[in-house]
C-alpha cells in the first residue's frame, strides 16, 4: 500500500523539496524533512501534490489547531520516530506532563 | 475437556490435619513438633528470605512482640492461653479440611470466640468489634480470622462460603505480618534446629465465594505458599501472581478461565516454586483440528499398545518423536490421544525435547531450574496461536488473526517443538499469514502521551480534563484503561516482552505449555495468554512466517 503512494506520488511530482514547513497556530514555523513528517498520516495526505491542495505546491502545513510548543514537540518526536524505526529497546521520548493531553489531542489529530 | 474421568479435585495432596502446633512461644514444652515443612533453610528461598540470625550462634531468638496494635506485648498465664488458644484453632481457620472446603464447621466457626478476661484479647475482641462495624457478616469474618491469626502466627486460613466479594478480601494483605514463631524454649533443640527458618507458610482458601477478580493486596503476602480458590468467577487471572513467588500449590479448579496469563510461566516449576496447578472444571482453550489429519499422521504408529510393545526400536522412537507426534498435535489430535502419545515417548525415553522457554519468557526466569532431570516438573512449550495485532485504539487489523476467547473457538496454531537433536521445527502453519509492516517497537505519539498521562492522573481525570474534546480513538483508550483497572488493579499494564508500561494491547497470542502440574505423570496442555506493548513486541520467532 505505501509502495503504491510512493510510486503515485513520485509519478506526479518529481520536484518534491527534501524539507516541509509545519506552521503552528502562533506563527512558529518548523522546517522538517519530508519523510518525517509523512510519518504523520495526516501532514502527508495533505502535502499530497495529487490532491491539488495549495499545501502541496508551497511545502507548507498550517496547522491552525497546534501551538508552537506542541508542534516543536510532534516535531521531535517524527525525528525520534525515523531515527527509531528499525531499532529495539528504545526508551519513549521524554514528554513533560503538562504537555500530556494537549500533545495527545494534537497526535491524534495528525494521526501519529 | 475429559468431562468423564473420575473428580480430580480431591485434595489428597494436602496433608491431612497436621497436628495441633500451638503457635505461641511460651507454652509447655511437649508440644514441640513444627506444623510447618522441616526445619531446614531451603536453598531455594530467595535471599531477601533469610534472616541471617539464624545462622549466629548461639541462636537468638525473635521473640513475640505481643499484638500486631500495640507495643506492649503483656505476657499471659501460659497455661490459660493454651487452653483457649486450642479451643478457639479446633473451631476456626487452624482446622484443615481434607476436602475441598470445609462443608461442616461454618456454623461452629459463626460462634463468637468467648472473649478472656485479659487486657490483650480484650483489646483485640474490642478492635475487631469496632473494625467490622459497617462490613457485611463475610467481611467481618474475614477480618475476625485475619486479626486473630496474626496475633498468634496462624499459617493456615480457611475462608470458605463467606459469600465475599473481591474488595472484601483486601484485609488478606496483613497476614504478610505473619512470622513463623521460633520453637518452645523449653524443648530439646536438635541441632539442626539452629537453621530452622522463620520463614512462615501460608496458606489460604477461598473456595465458594464470590470473588471475580480478586485483589491487589493477596499479591503483597510474600509468604504464601498455597493458595485454594475453588469453585469462583474467575475469568482472568491479574499479572500480579507473579509477585507470588513462593507460591507452591495454586488451586483454580471449577472457575471460568480460558487462559491463563504469561506471568504464570516464570512460577511454573522448574523454573519457579510452583508445582501443583490444578485448572479442572474452567472452560480452557484447547487445541483441535480435523481428526482426519490426525489419523493420517497416527496410521505409522500404533496406539493401542503399550508403549514397551510398540516402539522396542530406536527408528520407530525417532519417528514417533520427531515427526509423529508433532503432526499429530497440529492435526489436532484430541487431548487424549496427545496425552498418550506423549506418555508413551516419556515411558521410553525421557526428555526427548528440549524444554528450554522461548527468549521472551527466559528474561522472567532468574533461577535455575529446581529438581534433578527425573523428577523436574514438566513445562515444555508446545504451540503457539497466529498473532493477533490491534491499531492504538484497539481494534484488531483485519488480516490479523482473531484471538480464541472462548473453548469453542476454531483458530489456527502453529506447533514449534524444539527436538533436541534435530532443532526447531514447526507444523501445521496456516495457509495464509499476515505480519504488519513496519513492525515497529517505537510507538505511536498518541500512545506515548496517553501513557504518560496515565502516570499522573487516574482515567477519570484524564476524561474529565478532555470533557468536550475527546477524540474517538482516545475514549476508545480510556475505555482499555479502564478495564485494565478492573481486572489488573491499574490503569497500565505491564509489557511482557519489554516491561514498557502501557494501556492498549498492541498483540497477542496464545501458546500451549505440556504441563503435568495438574496431576503427576499426566500431561495436560495449558493455554497461556501473552499480551504485549507494540507490534515490535512480538518475538522475530512468532512473527515471522514458519
Ligand atoms: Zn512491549
Amino acid at each position: 500500500m505505501a509502495d503504491a503512494d510512493a510510486t503515485a506520488d513520485a509519478d506526479a511530482n518529481a520536484n518534491l523539496t527534501e524539507y516541509v514547513t509545519l506552521v503552528s497556530n502562533d506563527g512558529f514555523e518548523f522546517k522538517i524533512l519530508r519523510s518525517a513528517a509523512y510519518l504523520a498520516g495526516a501532514i502527508k495526505n495533505s502535502l499530497k501534490p495529487t490532491y491539488g491542495f495549495k499545501e502541496g505546491s508551497e511545502n507548507r502545513v498550517d496547522l491552525p489547531t497546534i501551538n508552537g510548543v506542541v508542534l516543536e514537540k510532534v516535531c521531535e518526536y517524527l525525528y525520534y520516530n525515523q531515527k527509531h524505526a528499525e531499532s529495539k529497546d528504545v526508551p519513549d521520548m521524554e514528554i513533560p506532563p503538562e504537555l500530556c493531553l494537549e500533545l495527545l489531542i494534537a497526535a491524534d489529530y495528525l494521526d501519529v | 475437556m475429559e468431562g468423564n474421568s473420575s473428580p480430580r479435585f480431591s485434595g489428597a495432596h494436602f496433608p491431612s490435619s497436621p497436628p495441633f502446633h500451638p503457635r505461641l512461644h511460651n507454652l509447655e514444652p511437649t508440644s514441640s513438633e513444627p506444623a510447618t515443612s522441616p526445619p531446614l533453610f531451603s536453598s531455594d528461598d530467595p535471599p531477601d528470605e533469610a534472616d541471617i540470625s539464624n545462622y549466629e550462634s548461639p541462636r537468638r531468638k525473635r521473640k513475640y512482640q505481643g499484638a500486631w496494635w500495640t507495643s506492649d506485648g503483656t505476657e499471659l498465664p501460659a497455661r490459660r492461653k493454651r487452653t483457649k488458644l486450642s479451643r478457639a484453632m479446633c473451631l476456626d481457620s487452624g482446622c484443615w479440611m481434607g476436602s475441598n472446603d470445609s462443608e461442616y464447621g461454618d456454623s461452629e466457626r459463626a460462634e463468637p470466640v468467648d472473649t478472656m478476661p485479659s487486657m490483650e484479647v480484650e483489646n483485640l475482641a474490642e478492635h475487631i468489634k469496632r473494625a467490622t462495624k459497617d462490613m457485611s457478616a463475610g467481611e467481618a469474618m474475614l477480618y475476625q480470622h485475619v486479626r486473630e491469626g496474626i496475633e498468634r502466627n496462624e499459617t493456615a486460613y480457611v475462608l470458605t462460603r463467606l459469600y465475599i466479594t473481591d474488595t472484601e478480601i483486601r484485609h488478606l494483605g496483613a497476614l504478610d505480618q505473619v512470622i513463623k514463631p521460633p520453637p518452645d524454649p523449653g524443648a530439646d533443640v536438635p541441632a539442626e534446629e539452629q537453621y530452622r527458618s522463620m520463614v512462615p507458610e501460608i496458606y489460604i482458601n477461598l473456595s465458594n465465594n464470590k470473588l471475580f477478580h480478586l485483589e491487589p493486596s493477596l499479591f503483597t503476602i510474600q509468604h504464601l505458599t498455597r493458595l485454594v480458590l475453588r469453585f469462583g468467577n474467575i475469568h482472568e487471572l491479574p499479572p500480579q501472581f507473579l509477585q507470588l513467588r513462593n507460591l507452591t500449590e495454586l488451586d483454580l479448579n471449577f472457575n471460568k478461565l480460558t487462559c491463563l496469563p504469561a506471568e504464570i510461566i516464570p512460577l511454573l516449576a522448574p523454573h519457579g516454586k510452583l508445582e501443583r496447578l490444578q485448572v479442572t472444571g474452567n472452560p480452557l482453550l484447547h487445541m483441535t483440528r480435523s481428526y482426519d489429519r490426525l489419523l493420517a499422521s497416527c496410521d505409522d504408529f500404533h496406539l493401542s499398545r503399550s508403549p514397551n510393545e510398540n516402539m522396542t526400536d530406536q527408528k520407530t522412537l525417532e519417528h514417533f518423536r520427531s515427526v509423529a507426534l508433532p503432526e499429530a498435535i497440529a492435526a489436532g489430535a484430541d487431548q487424549h490421544s496427545i496425552v498418550a502419545f506423549w506418555d508413551a515417548i516419556k515411558a521410553f525415553e525421557v526428555r526427548t525435547f528440549n524444554s528450554d522457554p522461548p527468549s521472551y519468557h527466559r528474561s522472567h526466569i532468574n533461577n535455575i531450574p529446581l529438581g534433578s532431570e527425573l523428577t523436574r516438573p514438566e513445562l515444555i512449550f508446545i504451540a503457539s496461536t497466529s498473532i493477533s495485532y490491534y491499531n492504538q485504539a484497539g481494534q484488531r487489523l483485519p488480516r490479523s488473526a482473531k484471538c480464541p476467547q472462548t473453548e469453542d473457538d476454531d483458530f489456527d496454531y502453529i506447533v514449534r517443538m524444539t527436538d533436541k537433536t534435530a532443532g526447531p521445527r514447526t507444523y501445521g502453519a496456516p495457509a495464509t499469514w499476515f505480519e504488519p509492516s513496519p513492525r515497529t517497537y517505537v510507538r505511536s505519539l498518541s500512545s506515548m502521551c496517553f501513557n504518560r498521562s496515565l502516570k499522573y492522573d487516574s482515567p477519570a481525570e484524564v476524561a474529565a480534563a478532555l470533557d468536550g474534546d475527546m477524540p474517538v480513538q482516545v475514549e476508545a483508550m480510556l475505555k482499555a484503561a479502564n478495564e485494565n483497572l478492573e481486572t489488573q488493579f491499574q490503569a497500565l499494564r505491564k509489557c511482557y516482552c519489554c516491561g514498557r508500561q502501557y494501556a492498549v494491547v498492541a498483540a497477542e497470542w496464545v501458546e500451549f505449555w505440556a504441563s503435568n502440574h495438574d496431576r503427576e505423570n499426566h500431561t495436560d496442555f495449558l493455554p497461556v495468554k501473552v499480551q504485549v506493548c507494540s507490534w515490535g513486541c512480538v518475538p522475530d520467532e512468532l512473527a515471522a512466517k514458519p
